[in-house]
């Protein structure tokens, strides 16, 4: 009996470091109405500001509104649209370039960042890491 | 050390080990080593799939081929500071093209093995996105 309740244990204790959290939130439900204090691998813009708007849909940065939307998550049988917390947005600039910061959002704060600003015959990236204004 | 120690010591080396060792194992190759010169079929989750069926990424893994137009790609970054950060360094691919003035096709996934997983291809016209799940394995 009492080896059982120590193998049950290592097997929660096993499965609580693997798992994800049950019901976690979409990405916009885990950045609507939130900011940012972001610091990126760039000489040239080495921190930054972003702002989300009430719905997570809209993001502010840079001077620039950018559209955003999350990963899905489920297959092809069970779609779970937008249901990830990958996010993605993007702005048009000039020339047919688009400005894109695509993150996690985890545990409160933006993860594996990468912002570019790419077009067929260019891009421009660097890494970024946020921090919420309010946590 | 009596039996019964050593059974939960070995216990917890087995269930912990493979735990501490991808988590010191050699850095895996980025999202466009992962991708380059690969085709996969892919479906989308509301059955207009016909679009999407090869997606072909460039030897480079730098561009992908979608709708017979190359989008742009980069990968999904690390760390968290000046000295952590590692560009690009991660399995997440997002391609990008802007369409026109005011519109975008996006596609994201994450590339695990033989699949693209998490795929998401997003459309953005002024201001308003559709967004579809898309699922996709080596062709």
């Amino acid at each position: 009996m009492k080896t059982m309740s120590r193998v049950t244990l290592c097997v929660a204790l096993l499965s609580a470091l693997v798992a994800r959290p049950a019901g976690a939130a979409d990405c916009h439900v885990a950045t609507a109405g939130k900011r940012f204090a972001c610091v990126a691998s760039s000489s040239e813009i080495p921190t930054f500001d972003v702002a989300f708007d009430a719905a997570g849909r809209k993001a502010f940065a840079s001077g620039a509104v950018l559209d955003c939307f999350c990963t899905s998550l489920g297959g092809l049988a069970k779609p779970r649209i937008e249901a990830g917390n990958g996010m993605t947005c993007v702005s048009h600039l000039s020339g047919g370039a688009l400005l894109s910061l695509s993150m996690r959002v985890q545990s409160g704060k933006l993860t594996q960042g990468t912002r570019a600003v790419s077009a067929l015959l260019g891009r421009d990236v660097n890494a970024f890491a946020c921090e919420p204004f309010d946590p | 050390m009596n039996s019964k120690r050593r059974f939960f010591l070995a216990l917890a080396a087995a269930l912990l080990g493979p735990l501490v060792l991808a988590g010191s194992a050699p850095a895996a190759a980025d999202c466009h080593q992962l991708v380059a010169g690969k085709s996969y079929d892919c479906h989308l989750a509301d059955g207009s799939d016909t679009l999407f069926r090869d997606v072909v990424f460039h030897p480079t893994g730098l561009f992908v081929e979608i709708f017979s137009k190359l989008h742009p790609c980069v990968c999904s970054s690390t760390g968290n500071d000046d000295e952590s950060f590692d560009r690009e360094s991660g399995r997440d691919i997002t391609c990008l093209l802007a369409d026109g003035q005011d519109s975008a096709f996006a596609f994201t996934a994450r590339v695990s093995g033989r699949k693209l997983v998490q795929g998401t291809a997003a459309s953005i016209v002024g201001g308003e996105v559709q967004t579809f799940l898309i699922s996709c394995e080596l062709g």
